[in-house]
């Protein structure tokens, strides 16, 4: 028996693999760059959402609002029944002053966050609790948006990379140094993203709706809820088959995406199918917030080029 | 990622071994709580519930933990359909909606229809608190923004007209997809102050019941 076929020898090999893999996952340093990319679509999604909050900011937490904070506390925590972990800022008064006050600091702050700055963590844990504030005070107003949004506001926590100004994230102007930081926040996006994908393609599928292929009829005839109205491309009786494929392509778009946006070499095609297909859910959806900011995060955190620095490994307890 | 060719190498000191491993343990115990959360927003089993309920403290202050959010889209079920509330103030008075879009904000949009799917959710169960309290909510809403109680509350589904009449193929059905027999009144309830001056309601019957969990078809 060879060295090489030796079963010690095989298992070493295989922790060695995957001890390598692990590392350069997780801790090879990367661009800045990308981390303030990341940085700026949490920052001024984070300012729309907060915006479209400001018109009817009381009349939905007001004291007097549909969803008062009584109501609220009750539902989550099913009538006393559970204890909640969902700490809300907005949960402490009910008054419009209060309100109001913490609107407007949220606000500008996110256009801090935007913009960065050799202090950019406090922002950025002031925007994550600002987010959280809003989500958790109105558990069953919020959607998938506010979800993904949550996540990158969390991730941006772990770096947000200040040094690189909203202009250079933008446009490229100056090389960014590289930190491991950067590459924990990066990944966890890029994990977190792929696991919703993957659980929109299998929710899709647990329903006969998309199996039979007409969910995109649901999505366009929502008479009230949709943005444009659309019925007028799919009615006739050929109209279906446009229908269908519709259909099969947006759940097909959402597991093929869940695999693919890992091989570099694939993102050629699979970036432009980003863009194109969640313009047309938003199209057909009238959900522009989640497809704006699915689209724009997926953008940003699986770039057309793939890493092309060596990683760094860990330094060796000996040096 | 990218990484510039000509950028400066890492700005950052690479971690001492003992936060080397701190990390690990760290991002290997959060990528499974992900994990867990994710896939438990859809009809969790008894077994992943009992695991969120264990890993709330960490994954509900984070809002990692999604709680039925519908990443799917539709279902195409009566609950998927278009839901909204209108109320009046006297028998003769026409019915108002309770809420005007916004449609600059389609977020703020989104939150109104959610909160009505939420309401139509819970108003299959006539004895069901959550409805009571939020129509109640609704009532004293209508009255501070104009000045009076409303005497009636409705919820209302505004159902989708099917494929098949809009290209033409079944005439049986009205073809205007805002025709009032595509408007059901799901839930409605009589307004009333109580000796105490507290507002009440009071669920009239008959109702037309949501057909929940059928889909329509």
């Amino acid at each position: 028996m060879s060295a090489a076929d030796n079963p010690s020898n095989v298992q070493q090999s295989l922790i060695k693999t995957l001890d390598t893999a692990w590392q350069h996952f997780w801790w090879q340093p990367s661009s800045l760059r990308t981390a303030a990319q990341l940085r700026v679509v949490a920052a001024l999604f984070g300012f729309y959402y907060y915006a479209a909050w400001t018109v009817d900011l009381v009349q939905w937490l007001g004291s007097d609002g549909l969803w008062p904070r009584s109501l609220a506390s009750v539902v989550a925590s099913d009538f006393g029944q559970q204890t909640v972990f969902r700490f809300s800022l907005a949960q402490l008064s009910e008054t419009p002053a209060f309100l109001y006050g913490l609107h407007i600091l949220w606000l500008l702050n996110s256009l801090w966050l935007a913009w960065g700055g050799p202090v950019s963590r406090l922002p950025a844990v002031i925007h994550l609790l600002g987010i959280l504030s809003y989500v958790h005070r109105g558990t069953v107003l919020t959607g998938p948006f506010e979800a993904v949004l949550a996540t990158i506001a969390l991730y941006v926590v772990i770096e947000p990379a200040g040094d690189v100004l909203l202009p250079d994230a933008c446009c490229r102007h100056r090389p960014a140094p590289s930190r491991f930081t950067a590459t924990i926040a990066w990944r966890l996006t890029q994990l977190h993203l792929a696991a919703v994908y993957l659980l929109g393609g299998l929710t899709m599928l647990a329903n006969q709706t998309w199996w039979s292929g007409v969910a995109a009829w649901y999505l366009v005839a929502a008479p009230e809820s949709r943005f444009f109205d659309l019925t007028f491309a799919f009615a006739f009786p050929s109209g279906i088959y446009l229908l269908n494929l519709l259909t099969h392509g947006v759940v097909a778009f959402h597991l093929w995406c869940t695999a693919f946006v890992w091989i570099g070499s694939l993102r050629a095609v699979v970036r432009p199918a980003i863009a194109g297909m969640w313009l047309l859910i938003a199209l057909l959806s009238g959900q522009w917030s989640y497809a704006a900011i699915m689209a724009a995060t997926s953008l940003v955190v699986w770039p057309a080029r793939p890493a092309d620095s060596e990683p760094q490994m860990r330094p060796s307890p000996n040096n | 990622m990218t990484a510039d060719s000509n950028a400066p190498r890492s700005s950052q000191r690479l971690p001492s071994e003992t936060l080397w491993t701190a990390w690990s343990v760290f991002l290997s115990v959060h990528c499974i709580i992900v994990l867990l959360c994710v896939t438990a927003n859809y009809m969790p089993s008894l077994l992943q519930e009992r695991l969120l309920f264990l890993i709330r403290p960490y994954a509900q202050p984070l809002h990692l933990d999604w709680n039925s959010t519908p990443f799917y889209l539709t279902h195409g079920t009566v609950l998927d359909m278009d839901h909204y509330v209108e109320y009046r103030h006297a028998q003769d008075e026409p019915w108002h909606p309770l809420v005007e879009s916004v449609p600059w904000a389609c977020e703020a949009t989104a939150r109104y229809f959610r909160w009505s799917r939420f309401l139509a959710l819970h108003v299959d169960d006539e004895a069901d608190e959550v409805a009571a309290r939020m129509t109640v909510a609704a009532a004293r809403f209508v009255q501070r923004k104009t000045g009076r109680l409303p005497e009636r509350l409705r919820l209302r589904r505004h159902e989708s007209r099917s494929w098949e009449t809009a290209a033409g193929l079944d005439s049986t059905q009205p073809s205007d997809p805002h025709d009032e027999r595509y408007r059901v009144t799901v839930y409605e309830v009589a307004v009333e102050l109580d000796p105490s001056g507290d507002i009440r309601v009071v669920p009239l019957n008959p109702l037309v019941r949501p057909a929940f969990p059928e889909a329509v078809r």
